[in-house]
């Protein structure tokens, strides 16, 4: 193959293509050209002054190269991880066999000699656009929505992001102007009449098999093993180091059939952890579990006429002695198999009630008629806090992570009958004791009411600086049952202080506070209104 | 006595085409089963004599009619189109899981080329074939995917992302049908 040659070669077959269309072609002069065999050396570096550039990512110069092997990083490996040749996102395809040919001549091989090195993925151009995989817009994360979300946000209900999943804030209604109002109305009409609420976002756990109750004592802080069929009760999880790592409650539903409740936060957590203490720690425990939560639409149904409105929905009547504080059982709506909880995170009598998802939107609308003739209806995520800080109830403001059963005052929920994870842990030094700051509720005393949730806690006289912090705030709200501010916080050794004051401070604004150390539950602290 | 209406997971969202892929949802039970331990052989048993359908391995969907039992994950394996015999709960623990699952069937000669935008699974028909089910992600989603034919495929992701897999899946299916246009 020359030039020449292949001058006369396109010169022939022109000429044969002229012809075959019926032309006659005019005789060419050929330009002159080498007749030689088409050779190549190899010609690595151009030399002269400046910097000769091999790797542009990584700023690799051919006198890098040189410098590598004259320090006797002579091996192509050794010259890689120095210098970074060939290490960067084009994992070498713009530089390898330069790089290569430079060492090889600065180290006296051939190349074969030299060798390459291994190179990775991506093999060939990837455009940006798949590396993005469709994050952008709505393809960033899922979205999960409620069965109750249609009629929820036809009812004007803002949503709010609770993790992947939308919840409402509150719902309006006309007139209101101001989503305390709203707030305000929801709390007091669950405390006086009936308040609906889709709580299906909580974790579902389905637990099965002879060792289930084996299972859940060692999860639990608690004793599960007794519990009865037909029976809920709270429970407390806490993880390996011995802190809280989500509370709920587990139901009974038969003799090795057992429903677990998890927050809605650490929902994937917990299957998580089950999934590893089950693998890992229990393989010999003869038990089974799958989440149910996405299959079951559950809504709270709370207040002094939630068993009215129940009983006028249920194809079966309940009453106090069926149905009693902390019991759970099947129901049928209308032939449908649902399930009833007797459980309250509002303090009032009130009850889940569960229907496979497909009728969660029929039901959801249901309730909200009949609550609505009992003068209720639906509240929203605002007045949910609300009424758990009336009530002294817990959430992951305050269990967040560095917290144990004995700073949220549940240590004697730890059983000393059983083992469970994080038991041994939870009893190290520095995790119980009048240093830990244990968790109390406030109220503003002086002519300041604002409370601010990771405001921190001081004595009344010191100066707000760390060395004398006492503790912090986690949750807030306005009161209208107990028409004041209150909080819930960490206070050092705040069991022992009741009735003290302290000082908030947040330093971010300013603003400083006299507050009450209290009792957390601020309302109805016999609990009266659960049961009867 | 109340009348409860049914609500579909896609609710009005399917069924849809674009371009030459189909996906329409499927109404079906779904149950997950994991036999209890040192008694697989007899749920296998039980599964076998109710339906005709042997234990799948992992990876595998066996069915018979409308009678699905697949491998789910490293415990369960599923069942649809039937509601499995009570025989089976002395041997295994059985849930009903039919309403917590999105399950649509995609469909068409460029399904494959769909799919490849939404998981990282190997979709070459020699490595994904009629009978396969694995389990990945469909973009952000924990997934089922069985290939019920050579351009056919059942997913599943849960329910409350029904609206997110057919956002995700229309964005993938335009995407192809706008190659396939001649310009």
């Amino acid at each position: 193959m020359t030039t020449a040659g292949a001058l006369a070669q396109g010169y022939e077959m022109a000429q044969s293509v002229a012809k075959d269309l019926g032309k006659r072609p005019k005789a060419s002069d050929l330009p002159q050209a080498e007749d030689r065999p088409y050779e190549i050396k190899p010609f690595w570096d151009v030399g002269g002054k400046g910097r000769a550039w091999l790797d542009f990512q990584n700023d690799v110069t051919t006198k890098d190269v040189k410098q590598a092997a004259q320090e006797n990083f002579r091996s192509v490996e050794h010259m890689k991880r120095y210098t970074t040749q060939g290490m960067a996102t084009d994992q070498g395809k713009n530089s390898n066999v330069t790089a290569l040919a430079v060492l090889a001549d600065a180290t006296g091989r051939g190349i074969p000699e030299t060798g390459t090195t291994t190179f990775r993925p991506p093999y060939v151009p990837v455009a940006m656009a798949a590396l993005g995989a469709g994050g952008h817009g709505k393809g960033f994360a899922p979205e999960r929505f409620l069965t109750s979300d249609r009629a929820t946000r036809a009812l004007n209900a803002p949503m709010i992001e609770v993790g992947l999943w939308f919840r409402p804030s509150y719902f309006p209604k006309d007139g209101e102007t101001h989503w305390r109002q709203a707030c305000d109305r929801e709390v007091s009409m669950v405390r006086t009449a009936v308040g609906v609420c889709d709580v299906s976002t909580l974790g579902k756990i389905d637990i099965q098999g002879p060792d289930a109750a084996a299972f859940l004592d060692l999860l639990y802080t608690n004793l599960f093993a007794f519990l009865k069929v037909g029976r809920v009760r709270y429970g407390l999880m806490l993880r390996e180091d011995g802190h809280v790592m989500d509370d709920g409650t587990c139901a009974r539903l038969g003799e090795r059939h057992y429903l677990m409740t998890t927050t809605t936060a650490a929902a994937s957590q917990v299957v998580r952890h089950m999934d590893f203490v089950h693998q890992a720690l229990r393989p010999d425990l003869d038990v089974s579990f799958t989440s149910v939560t996405e299959h079951w639409a559950q809504f709270a149904v709370a207040g002094p006429q939630a068993r009215a409105l129940l009983n006028g929905i249920l194809d079966r009547k309940i009453s106090d002695k069926t149905m009693p504080y902390m019991g759970c059982g099947a129901v049928q709506l209308g032939g449908i198999a649902g399930r009833l909880f007797r459980i309250s995170f509002s303090g009032e009598h009130a009850y889940e009630l569960a229907v496979p998802a497909r009728y969660g939107d029929s039901l959801f609308r249901l309730l909200l008629t009949r609550a609505d003739a009992l003068g209720g209806g639906p509240y929203g995520m605002e007045a949910l806090n609300v009424l758990r800080l009336e009530k002294g109830f817990i959430t992951h403001a305050e269990i967040h992570g560095r917290t144990t059963a004995f700073d949220i005052g549940m240590g004697r929920m730890i059983s000393d009958k059983k083992d469970c994870i994080g038991k041994s842990m939870a009893a190290r030094p520095g995790l119980n004791g009048p240093e830990r700051d244990q968790l109390v509720g406030l109220r503003p005393v002086g002519a300041v009411k604002q409370i601010i949730p990771g405001a921190h806690l001081f004595e009344p006289d010191a100066t707000p600086i760390r060395q004398n912090d006492q503790g912090y705030v986690t949750s807030m709200c306005y009161s209208p049952t107990i028409k004041s501010i209150i909080a819930q916080a960490f206070l050092c050794d705040g069991r022992n202080r009741m009735g003290q004051t302290v000082k908030m401070v947040e330093h971010l604004s300013g603003v400083t506070t006299l507050c009450e150390v209290c009792n957390p539950v601020f309302f109805d602290p016999e609990g009266g209104r659960l049961r009867g | 006595m109340v009348e409860l209406y049914p609500t579909p997971a896609a609710e009005t969202a399917l069924p849809l085409k674009i371009g030459d892929v189909s996906v329409s949802e499927v109404a079906t039970s779904l149950f997950l089963v994991a036999p209890f331990n040192g008694k697989s052989a007899q749920a296998a048993t039980v599964l076998n004599t109710q339906m005709g359908l042997e234990w799948p391995a992992v990876h595998e969907l066996k069915r018979t009619g409308g009678a699905y039992a697949l491998w789910f994950d490293h415990a369960h394996i599923a069942l649809m189109g039937f509601e499995p015999s009570t025989k089976l709960t002395r041997y295994a623990a059985v849930t009903d899981v039919s309403d917590g699952w999105c399950i649509v069937d995609v469909s068409g000669p460029s399904v494959r080329d769909v799919l490849a935008r939404l998981t990282p699974l190997d979709l070459r028909p020699k490595s994904f074939k009629t009978g396969m089910t694995q389990r990945s992600m469909i973009m952000h989603m924990q997934a089922s995917i069985t290939c019920l034919g050579k351009f056919r495929f059942r997913m599943m992701v849960f329910r409350s992302m029904a609206q997110t897999l057919v956002h995700e899946l229309t964005t993938a299916m335009e995407s192809v049908a706008a190659r396939a246009q001649k310009v």
